[in-house]
Formats: structure tokens, sequence, C-alpha cells
């Protein structure tokens, strides 16, 4: 565990007064994690790096922007990853044309993953998606099906309320409602983990 | 509306919100409420930690060493230089004035003697200011400039040294020196086959196949590598191409002579633990001398 001259945050706010090396060990911290996100959302190695490479620079630029009272460092650098990563999930889709259904997860998990596929997509990338999709299926396993669908697309697909509800056929009010009781349960284990925490 | 029923109503919409998928009429909805009220805000907090820990039950998938290390060091040299873009080389405010400001007591003592001459130096001075000023700002152009074409270049040079190691790895996996190749066929009306390159000094698995029929819609083929003693390991679930091409990369330790056969199943999509079907592709491995 960090002591408080080396936490999270305390990088970052090094990092606002422009201290590069604060940078450095905060991305020696989180680059692996940054990486997971962006590798899942993109499904591809070179994209996933560039994205990788655009959220430590964002988060160097906008350090001085960062407030602890809108969640973690961690958070912040994930909620940065996945909107760099998205751009270009949605950029590739543009330029390819990428059919929706090639671009989230299927409900049942088995379909490609977050831009993954396009109809040039190559057999090696299908058998990725593939597995991606299970591991992603694995790491909402502990949801129901019809709040996980839900979160699958919003949080790895990029969709908008009404977009999920138009792609799901359900009512707007139901896609937020399973939103929130998904989010609910995802929430549960970190409360114990920090009321466990000393 | 009350304080509760404000509640109510925005509580389905933090999700959405901490999720990002709010719509703009929405968004602004919640704005306005969240600038009185902090117990939502700290839900809101509460429920972006939920969703950054998605991130943190994916299995992770980290950069290759070099990468990462190469990755670090672009960055910190980037912000060295953006530290040094963004630090006023004169002084933002007081640069115009210094070169035109002699000091105060000089002032003073020179404007009464000979105001004429003080004034055309002043606006000599002011004129070079002024031009130092263009300039500095042409220089910080170009340096701009001349930094955003060169992160472009590297973005395109890491592009291709990837695409080139990917491309080097494959062909490492097929035509190395430890490379033992498996055959499988089968005899039909479109006589799919494949081959499998094990390299076996890296452990390294290519799988390449031809002539494979589409898979139903919910099912995958799954490749498989049987042990002599029967053990089945999963290499991967792929779909081939529109044209029944596949090529499937895996890594996986086994000694030379505990390879039986490889094996393709039709599985349901997401692949099997085990095969569920009678293999739709075998390949028998010959025994090393």
């Amino acid at each position: 565990m960090p002591n408080d001259s080396d936490s999270d945050a305390a990088l970052v706010a090094r990092m606002a007064a422009g201290d590069e090396q604060a940078l450095g060990v905060l991305y020696d911290r989180w680059a692996t994690t940054v990486h997971t996100l962006a590798y899942y959302l993109l499904g591809q190695a070179d994209d996933a790096e560039d994205a990788v490479e655009e959220t430590f620079w964002q988060a160097w630029r906008e350090a001085g922007r960062y407030d602890a009272s809108r969640g973690a460092v961690s958070t912040w650098l994930s909620t940065i990853a996945r909107s760099r990563a998205l751009d270009r999930q949605r950029a590739r889709r543009r330029r390819a044309e990428e059919p929706l259904d090639g671009v989230v997860p299927s409900s049942d998990g088995s379909g490609g993953i977050a831009g993954s596929r396009s109809p040039a997509a190559n057999p090696q990338q299908e058998a990725e998606a593939s597995e991606r999709a299970r591991d992603i299926a694995a790491a909402l396993e502990k949801l129901p099906a019809e709040q996980r669908e839900v979160i699958e697309l919003a949080y790895f697909g990029g969709l908008s309320q009404s977009e999920i509800a138009a792609r799901t056929s359900l009512p707007l009010g139901t896609v937020k409602t399973r939103a929130r009781l998904a989010l609910e349960k995802l929430r549960a284990p970190l409360a114990q983990h920090r009321e466990g925490a000393p | 509306m009350s304080e509760s029923s404000g509640h109510d109503a925005v509580r389905d919409l933090l999700a959405m919100d901490a999720l990002d998928a709010l719509s703009p009429a929405d968004r602004a909805a919640l704005d306005r409420h969240l600038t009185t009220c902090d117990e939502c805000k700290r839900e809101l907090a509460a429920l972006r930690d939920a969703t950054a820990s998605i991130a943190a039950a994916l299995p992770p998938r980290p950069m290759a060493p070099e990468r990462q290390q190469g990755m670090r060091a672009r960055l910190v040299a980037r912000a060295i230089e953006d530290r040094a873009g963004i630090t006023p080389i004169r002084g933002g405010s007081s640069s115009p004035s210094s070169p035109t400001s002699p000091p105060q007591s000089a002032a003073s003592a020179t404007q009464s003697a000979r105001p004429t001459f003080a004034r055309w130096l002043a606006a000599a001075a002011l004129l070079l200011a002024i031009g130092a000023i263009a300039y500095d700002f042409s220089l910080r152009g170009t340096i701009q400039r001349l930094s955003v074409a060169r992160a472009e270049l590297r973005d395109s040079t890491s592009a291709l040294e990837r695409r080139l190691a990917d491309q080097q790895a494959i062909l490492d996996g097929l035509t190395g020196p430890g490379v033992r190749v498996i055959d499988a066929s089968v005899a039909s009306a479109r006589q799919p086959y494949a081959r499998m390159f094990w390299d076996q000094l890296t452990n390294r698995w290519t799988f390449v196949a031809h002539n494979l029929p589409a898979t139903a819609p919910g099912h995958t083929y799954q490749l498989w590598l049987v042990t002599r003693d029967q053990k089945k390991v999963s290499a991967g679930t792929f779909t081939p191409s529109a044209g029944g091409f596949a090529l499937v990369r895996a890594t996986y330790p086994l000694s030379p002579d505990s390879l039986a056969a490889i094996a393709v199943t039709n599985e349901p999509a997401g692949g099997s633990a085990q095969p569920t079907t009678t293999p739709f592709l075998v390949g028998a491995a010959a025994k090393t001398d």
C-alpha cells in the first residue's frame, strides 16, 4: 500500500505541478489495468496500446482537473481509458461501417466484443473475440443475464441508454432500472472491501 | 418536486451517468440536481467506482514488458517537453514590458533632460519587443507543429513495428528450427484440411485451416490438443472466414512426446471445457524419435 506522499491522489497532484516522474510512477501502477480495459473494449493490441498512451497523456494534461470527490484515481483513469477506447471503437465502426451486431457482445456472451468484429475480421480475431466474451461474462457472472446485457451494451459497447433500449426492445425506464440494479450489485463487494479495510 | 421524489427520479439517472450512457437532456437534469444534493454526489461517486471495478474483474492483459517500458519512456519524455513548453520563456505578462521599461530611477532622471530622445528610445524598444514577441509566438507554433508531427510519426512507427513483430511471430511459428507439423483432414466434397505448426522450442502453436464450412449460429469451432494420456487441452475457439479460412495461435507448454493428436470440434459459442461433440477434424501426431 503506498504511503500518503506516494498515494494515487498525491501522484496526480504532483503531475498537476509538472512532476513527470509522478506520471511514470502512476503509469507503472495502473498501465496493466488500463491496458486490460482498452484491450477488452477494442479487441486489438495495436489499438489498445495507443489508447493506453492517450489515456496517460490526457491524465498528465488534465491532472489539475482531477476531483477526488468524483471518485478514486483508478476510477478517473478508467473513465478516461474507456472514453479514449470508445472513441477509437466508434471511429473504426464509422470507417468500416461495422454493423452494430458486430460491435457489442451478444446477451449470451458469445458474440464479438466491442468493435472486435468487422466484415473483414480474420479468424484469429474472431477466436480472440470469443475468448474475450467468455472473460467478460465471467467478470459479470454474478449479475442476472438481463442486467448483465445492459451493462455489457453500455460499458463495453459504448451505447447510450436510448440505443440500448432500441437494441433490446425494452422500455427506457426498464433499461435504467436494470443498469442501477446491476451497479448496486457490483458495488456491494466494494463496500464490503472498504468496511473490511483497516 | 419534493426532496424524496427528486431522489427517486434521479436514482436511475445516476447509474446511467456512471456508465456514461445518459441522454443530454437527462444529464442536464441530473447536473441541476447534483448542484444541491451532496447525497446524490456521493452516490454517483460510489457508482462510478463500481463501474470502474468492472475493469478490475477482467483477466489481466499486460502489455509486453519492453513495449510497456517503451511507452513509459515516451510519456515521461513528452511530459518533460510539455512542461518546458508551458513554462513562459520570458514570463507572459512581464516580457513585453521588461525590454521597454528602463529602471524607474533612470527613466525619471532622463525624462526631463532629454524627452525626445527618451521617446525615440522607448519607441525603438517597443518595436524590438513586439518583434521579439512575434518571433516567440512563431517559434512556439513551429515547435508545437513539429511536436505533433513527431508524435504522429512515432505512433505510425510503433504501429508498423507491432505489425512487423506480429508477422515475424507467425513466420517463426511456421519455420522455426523446432517446428513439428501435424496435418488434419477429412474426406468430403469440400475437403477441409488443416495443418498445425508446433514450435517446440517456444511452445507456440499455429493452426492454419482451409475449406472449413461455416458454423451454425450460436456455435463455434474449438481446437484441442489431445495428449497421449487422453487429456484434451483447449487451444482456443474460432470461426472461419467466409472463404473457410482460419488461423489460430496459442502458447501452451507440452513435452515433445506427449502429443497424440490435434482435433477440432463444433461447440456452443464461447467454447466448452471439454469436447462435447465428435471431432470434425483429427490429425494424429507422429511419435518423435
